[in-house]
């Protein structure tokens, strides 16, 4: 008979035949963990889009009254007075510096209730009750 | 033993009295009430104090609890702040009548306004409410009020606003356990800081006469003495944005009150601290500068090292008045504001009824 060349191991892989039952659940949880890593990856990429949505549909709002409230006031002075527009002017410098790009920190939240107050006032000044009203929650979701 | 002792009940409300306001010049006292009325309270006998009458009742000019009364500081306009979202100004007849009637309505909360205040020029007028902003309002001739500013920094409901005695600085308390102070720049307000240190909703905070320190009530069952330092201030307490005063805490009252504390008044007359809440007792604080054995007064080097100016103020229970509104829980004090009958106290509570006291030395 030839000279077969394979490793039979001397020793019993005691090791392998104890974890026999690990083996399979830690299989299981490196499976777990890289599917739930994608998961997750695709449900965080669509919460980002609907919140960015969100508060751009909002922040859009507010610009287009403030824009439309601008051109009224420089149509009719009479109505609308110095001090509204400096407030309208205002607001829409607020609304420019809202980031048009995805941001790390929470400042935005913070800029966010700055230019709700801001809108507050000038309706207030305005005398209109104007608010933004949220649109109906998705029929949808993950 | 300074104690002290009833002169008066006024009864006429028909649900809780929620806070009580006394006339900035005359012994006039004004009450709101879970039943969406203000009532307007003499004193008839000049000698006896104990003789008190109703003179006029507000009503119609709220559809909800009126949470909240405040006197101009002319006296000549009473602001209520009531649950159904708006701010009441009321100004009396100058007629026979003498009735009182609601000249103008400022809305613009979402939702529960808790408390109203005019600044000590009584040229602006700031409001609070659940919806967690504050609104500063400008006055302007004609009963037209103008709104300056929504500040919308607090993470929770606000329960209370409160301007310095003379300056244009507001502080604000908040179910969130801060207390925010406020300045404005040409118009334009913003938080020029937020106090941090209570362990549960701050309900109430009134100035120190001198307006230097802020004193405030928790639900946490405990007051705390907070004082301004300004920049390049002995005690070495950095202030980081430029020019800004900063405020510490520098005293804790604990271990008196055992349950929340709803309101607090500090006397412009004779700088007594009052206090009552849930546990239905008025206490009577004294505050004092720290001695210097005193638990918890810092070494020069120890505040600058924690950059906190250690305990500074000692206070001491003066009296109690315990089951002052009988079982009832009390949720205003308020000190007369003027040395004139600086010995009286007004409070206002669940049972429906205001009380008179008096400090008795």
């Amino acid at each position: 008979m030839a000279n077969i060349d394979y490793e039979i191991s001397k020793e019993l892989d005691l090791d392998a035949l104890v974890h026999l039952e690990n083996m399979f659940v830690e299989f299981g949880r490196e499976d777990g963990l890289a599917a739930g890593g994608r998961n997750g990856a695709i449900e965080g990429r669509v919460m980002g889009c609907e919140k960015g949505f969100e508060l751009s549909r909002e922040v859009g709002y507010y610009a287009g009254c403030a824009q439309l409230w601008k051109v009224l006031a420089q149509q009719d002075p009479e109505r609308i007075s110095e001090k509204s527009l400096k407030k309208i002017n205002s607001l829409l410098d607020l609304i420019e510096t809202f980031p048009r790009q995805n941001q790390l920190d929470d400042d935005v939240v913070a800029l966010l209730d700055k230019i709700r107050g801001k809108f507050k006032t000038v309706a207030s000044a305005l005398q209109t009750a104007e608010r933004y009203v949220d649109a109906p929650k998705s029929k949808m979701f993950y | 033993m300074p104690h002290l002792e009833q002169l008066a009940e006024l009864v006429g409300h028909e649900d809780r009295v929620w806070c009580a306001t006394w006339h900035p010049t005359k012994p006039i006292l004004a009450t709101c009430s879970g039943d969406k009325t203000v009532r307007i309270w003499q004193a008839t006998n000049a000698q006896d104090p104990s003789k008190w009458q109703c003179t006029n009742v507000l009503e119609g000019g709220h559809k909800r609890t009126i949470r909240s009364v405040a006197w101009s500081p002319d006296g000549r306009q009473l602001a209520t702040g009531s649950f159904d979202a708006t701010t009441g100004i009321w100004e009396r007849d100058e007629d026979e009548s003498g009735d009182y009637e609601c000249v103008a309505t400022l809305e613009g909360h979402e939702n529960e306004t808790k408390s109203i205040a005019w600044s000590k020029s009584g040229a602006l007028l700031a409001t609070c409410s659940r919806d967690k902003s504050v609104w500063i309002w400008e006055v302007e001739e004609d009963n037209d009020f103008e709104c300056l500013s929504v500040l919308q920094e607090h993470t929770q409901d606000v329960k209370m606003v409160a301007w310095h005695p003379t300056e244009e600085l507001l502080a604000s308390a908040s179910y969130d356990d801060t207390i925010k102070i406020w300045k404005d720049d040409d118009d334009d307000w913003y938080c020029s800081d937020t106090l941090h240190g209570h362990e549960s909703t701050v309900w109430a905070i009134d100035f120190a006469p001198s307006g230097d320190e802020i004193v405030s009530a928790s639900a946490d069952q405990s007051l705390k003495i907070w004082k301004r330092f300004p920049p390049g201030n002995p005690f070495g307490i950095v202030t980081p944005r430029r020019g800004e005063p900063v405020w510490k805490c520098v005293a804790t009252v604990s271990g008196q009150h055992e349950r929340c504390i709803y309101s607090v008044s500090w006397s412009k007359a004779h700088g007594l601290i009052a206090s009552a809440g849930a546990d239905n007792t008025i206490r009577l604080f004294e505050a004092t500068e720290a001695r210097p054995e005193a638990e918890g007064r810092l070494t020069p080097e120890q505040q600058r090292a924690m950059n906190e100016p250690g305990v500074l103020v000692e206070t001491v229970a003066v009296a109690q008045v315990k089951e002052a509104h009988g079982t009832s829980d009390i949720n205003s004090v308020a000190w007369y504001p003027s040395e004139t009958h600086g010995d009286w106290l007004a409070s206002g509570g669940d049972d429906g009824s205001v009380r008179i006291w008096r400090l008795v030395q």
